[in-house]
């Protein structure tokens, strides 16, 4: 099983949006703290709801959390 | 840990105790007792109460989902390997029948695969790479 083609900046982008803790964008997204850490890790590739939900708490557009990142795919 | 986990490891825990309760008593008393060792697996009515209703999120269900299938599958595979196993010990014989006191074992059997492959798929799985859709 490898990690999905799918890489994001959440973890900037708490740090941009005052710190924000991971349990704090779990609960405002509606998962779980386990969840955001396997995101950041790269370890999930989420649902596309879930996608827009945390691009939304940042109030940024899809492409500025997540990016594909599998060469000449 | 999520709740997920915490109820995986019980699941496991639970399983492998009845494994153990089953061969002590089929040591102390005999195949036709060893079978009460089951009573064990009752424990797992309690996972609801400890450990909530289930999974919270979409990484949650999609782990869920997959150790599901998997301990359903070893479930089914115990199911077809004890049936040929015990007709392939059995159909030379003149007489080829089995003892029923056989057929709860069986059942049981495949109720601790379940519950072991289940247990033990969600624990590799929520430290593996997952994505939605795959």
């Amino acid at each position: 099983m490898s990690a999905p083609p799918i890489g994001n900046n959440i973890r900037r982008l708490r740090f941009e949006h005052g710190a924000l803790t991971q349990q704090e964008l779990a609960t405002s997204c509606g998962v779980t703290r386990q969840t955001i850490i396997a995101l950041e890790a790269g370890r999930y590739g989420p649902s596309l709801a879930l996608a827009f939900r945390i691009a939304r708490v940042f109030d940024v557009g899809l492409e500025d959390v997540f990016f594909w990142t599998e060469a000449g795919s | 840990m999520s709740n997920l986990q915490k109820s995986a490891w019980f699941g496991l825990s639970v399983a492998i105790a009845t494994v153990l309760a089953c061969l002590v008593l089929l040591a102390l008393f005999g195949p036709l007792v060893a079978t009460a060792g089951f009573s064990v697996y009752a424990l797992t009515a309690l996972m609801p109460f400890l450990y909530g209703g289930g999974p919270v999120d979409e990484r949650e269900r999609l782990v869920s989902r997959r150790a599901g299938l998997a301990g359903g599958m070893a479930s089914y595979l115990w199911l077809c390997l004890i049936c040929m196993l015990l007709w392939f010990l059995r159909y030379r014989d003149a007489d080829p029948r089995i003892d029923v006191n056989v057929l709860p074992a069986i059942v049981a059997g495949a109720a601790i695969a379940l519950l072991l492959v289940r247990s033990l798929t969600v624990l590799i799985l929520v430290g593996r790479p997952l994505e939605v859709g795959e």
